[in-house]
């Protein structure tokens, strides 16, 4: 991974520096509430229902053991002692003090840590594949692309204060692991016929309370102009886009205002006063980025073990865990392992101090001191050689990570909701404790199949909700929580907007709506049939009908 | 109302309230050529503004609100264009945007701030990494380092 140079050392630490500075002219009252506002922001601090938030950056989801101790000791030193892993892969701790934020800061500065441009209206986080770099079918690795966008949009002058947050996402392979169709930018790292690298660039997608799906504005950007592009698409969005309605600033408005062609033909024109410039990227510089992502050193013999085969015919749960938590990997004899944070009780993506702990010991082990975060609010030992990993399994099991759920219908993704975030309209924790306890049965999950349940308590969308296979929206109706059920929604690389299924539901019965929802899906699939095929298949009317005339 | 040029306080200002760019459009020819300097915002042509800049020694451009980032690139395109006057920062300018307004081509700035302190020049040094280039330096860091190399 990416190891901070002196120069990126002093940046962080400058930083720390200056936010101390900040905090310190706000409570002396100094700095007025706004313009401290807009500077916690871009630190990534909160001020929520119950105390600030504080979101640290985990750049494009790749952290060391060492880091992710620090975490560990961070929520237990200022927090409650545990985090929450979020859908652009950071962590949030959801009970510091103001006044300790520097500190917190101070602490995660010595080992690489920041919370720099995690929130607010500026470039935020990059995500990306979580299998990047070691996924049998990937055609390049995202992540060098993924430091040069951190290193160029990190306190980039002229953008921190755009007229709303903006996020890029880069995949290195066919398949879309990093939802990257509704971000603000979507990157797909593909070749040319001449074998040339670069981008396929869309822009414009988005969730919140216009959903969209990013649109195509270049075929083919040579990777050395990765940075000259994505400035001319930032400096027309920072003039042109609209900042009188915070719902309506976001780039995906300007685009479908503009028009596509009339706004590819804009960023066109200007990046053609950019490219070739300062801004391209020098193939020296390419290289020596490219270099901290190099392969592990793998034991070459790896897949000669015998011993899996022995295990996963003794041990049935191991056996569930392993088709289900374990993913396939470049390397032979090596797979990937999702860590779940979808505990049968307990709210999506949190993790404990000594959860943390645990992980970070078992990457020191077994999977080169590195871990992974996904935007499906779990994480990832990337690098597990097959003779390790019921070990892995083992030690997982014995703290509560490896519920064998994976891509399965309580592998939620849930934003907070109204237990922590100030914007909710409705709670997400109960409701996902209540499908969590209705379908507890393994067995039936797994005949369920593969289903993405994605649950947001706001119309802002934190929980990806539009593009859930099912999708679950938290609304007020008086005062009260009810829930609204969308379906055929995905963020991979066949991305659609979920349909809405019917009338809002309540609280009490939303997991019973789930249950007729999906015994509909049962007695009406084919042999295989993913739920969300026979979704495509059917539309949505022989759902609604199903579930809306037991109600009524 | 402190005024900053080049990191210095200045005391008297020359400056004598420029009109609006919007209505020195409206001038005729003989009348905006005795203009000399106008003031800007994010509702102005970005085109026009351009057109016309070599005409003005000082272009002072306005934060209606703190979140309105429009001028750091009406800055930065002026400068780029080879707008060589003065460029100055208006309206709602903090002492925490004077290191990015100086990076986006800014050279002056006021500041509508009761409790400016001689400090504030501090921020113009709080972050010595520049990642990437901008006015006062062109090159990314990348480059930096090949030149200095
Ligand atoms: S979706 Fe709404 S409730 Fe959930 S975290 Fe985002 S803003 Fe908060």
């Amino acid at each position: 991974m990416y190891i901070y140079n002196e120069v990126d050392q002093r940046l962080v630490d400058e930083r720390v520096v200056q936010y101390r500075d900040q905090t310190q002219r706000f409570i002396a009252g100094d700095l007025s509430e706004d313009e401290f506002l807009a500077l916690r922001l871009m630190n990534g601090l909160y001020i929520q229902r119950q105390a600030p938030m504080l979101r640290v950056a985990i750049p494009y989801g790749l952290m060391s053991a060492e880091q992710l101790r620090v975490l560990a000791e961070v929520s237990r030193d200022f927090d409650k002692g545990y985090g929450h892993f979020t859908t652009r892969t950071n962590i949030q701790f959801n009970w510091p003090k103001l006044e300790e934020v520097p500190d917190i800061l101070e602490r995660l500065a010595k080992v690489q840590l920041h919370a720099i441009q995690t929130s607010g209206n500026c470039i935020r986080n990059t995500t990306t594949d979580h299998f990047a770099g070691i996924h049998p079918s990937e055609t390049e690795d995202p992540r060098p692309w993924c430091e040069l966008i951190r290193q160029w949009s990190t306190l980039h002058p002229e953008f921190a204060y755009l007229p709303r947050k903006f996020k890029i996402a880069v995949t290195g392979s066919k398949e879309d692991r990093a939802a990257s169709q509704v971000h603000d930018v979507g990157l797909h790292l593909v070749r040319n016929k001449a074998g040339e690298l670069g981008f396929e660039v869309l822009v414009g997608g988005g969730l919140g309370r216009t959903p969209i799906i990013g649109k195509k504005i270049r075929e083919f950007l040579p990777a050395p102009e990765l940075l000259s592009y994505l400035e001319a698409i930032l400096r027309i969005y920072n003039l042109k886009g609209r900042r009188d309605n915070k719902y309506k600033a976001r780039i995906k408005i300007l685009v479908e205002a503009t028009g596509i062609e009339a706004f590819t033909e804009q960023v066109e024109r200007h990046w053609e006063t950019l490219k070739g410039g300062e801004l391209r990227i020098p193939q020296q510089e390419i290289d020596r980025v490219t270099a901290f992502f190099a392969d592990h050193p793998y034991n070459e013999d790896a897949a000669a073990d015998l011993t899996l085969d022995e295990k996963l015919e003794a041990d049935p749960d191991f056996r569930t865990w392993y088709a289900r938590n374990t993913h396939p990997h470049k390397q032979p004899g090596y797979r990937a392992v999702t860590v779940s944070l979808k505990p049968h009780l307990g709210a999506p993506g949190d993790i404990t101090a000594l959860q943390m702990e645990v992980v970070a010991d078992l990457s020191e082990r077994f999977s080169f001191a590195q871990i992974r975060s996904t935007h499906e609010q779990n994480l990832v030992l990337a690098d597990v050689a097959q003779a390790d990993l019921y070990e892995v399994w083992q030690v997982l099991n014995e703290h509560n990570l490896a519920r064998a759920n994976i891509g399965l219908l309580t592998d939620m993704i849930v934003c907070p909701g109204f237990d922590f975030c100030s914007l909710a309209n409705a709670h997400t924790l109960n409701i996902a404790e209540q499908i969590n306890q209705t379908f507890e049965d393994l067995d039936y999950l797994h005949d369920l199949g593969e289903i993405r349940l994605n649950m947001s308590g706001c119309i802002n969308a934190c929980g990806h909700h539009h593009v859930g296979h099912i999708g679950i929206l938290g609304v007020d109706k008086k005062g009260e929580d009810w829930y609204q059920i969308t379906i055929g929604g995905s963020s991979r690389e066949d991305a659609s907007l979920g349909k809405v299924l019917g009338r809002a539901v309540a609280a009490d019965d939303v997991a019973s709506t789930l249950e007729r929802l999906l015994e509909t899906y049962v007695e009406l699939r084919v042999e295989g049939e993913r739920f969300i095929d026979t979704v495509r298949r059917l539309g949505v009317t022989p759902f609604k009908e199903a579930v809306y005339a037991v109600a009524s | 109302m402190p005024l900053l040029v080049n990191r210095e306080i200045r005391g008297v200002d020359s400056y004598a309230g420029p009109i609006a760019f919007s209505e020195y459009l409206e001038l005729d020819d003989a009348a905006q050529a005795s203009i000399k300097s106008i003031r800007a915002n994010g509702e102005d042509s970005l085109d026009q503004l351009l057109l016309h800049s070599s005409r003005f020694d000082l272009i002072a451009l306005e934060f209606p609100i703190i979140r309105d980032g429009r001028s750091f690139s009406i800055a930065r395109e002026l400068r780029v264009a080879g707008f060589g006057g003065q460029i100055r920062a208006v309206g709602e300018t903090s002492r925490d945007k004077l290191q990015f307004l100086e990076r986006c081509g800014f050279d002056a700035v006021e500041l509508d701030d009761e409790h400016f302190r001689r400090e504030f020049l501090e921020a113009y040094t709080e972050i010595s990494v520049q990642y990437q280039g901008a006015v006062d330096q062109p090159l990314p860091i990348y480059r930096q380092q090949e030149t200095t190399a």
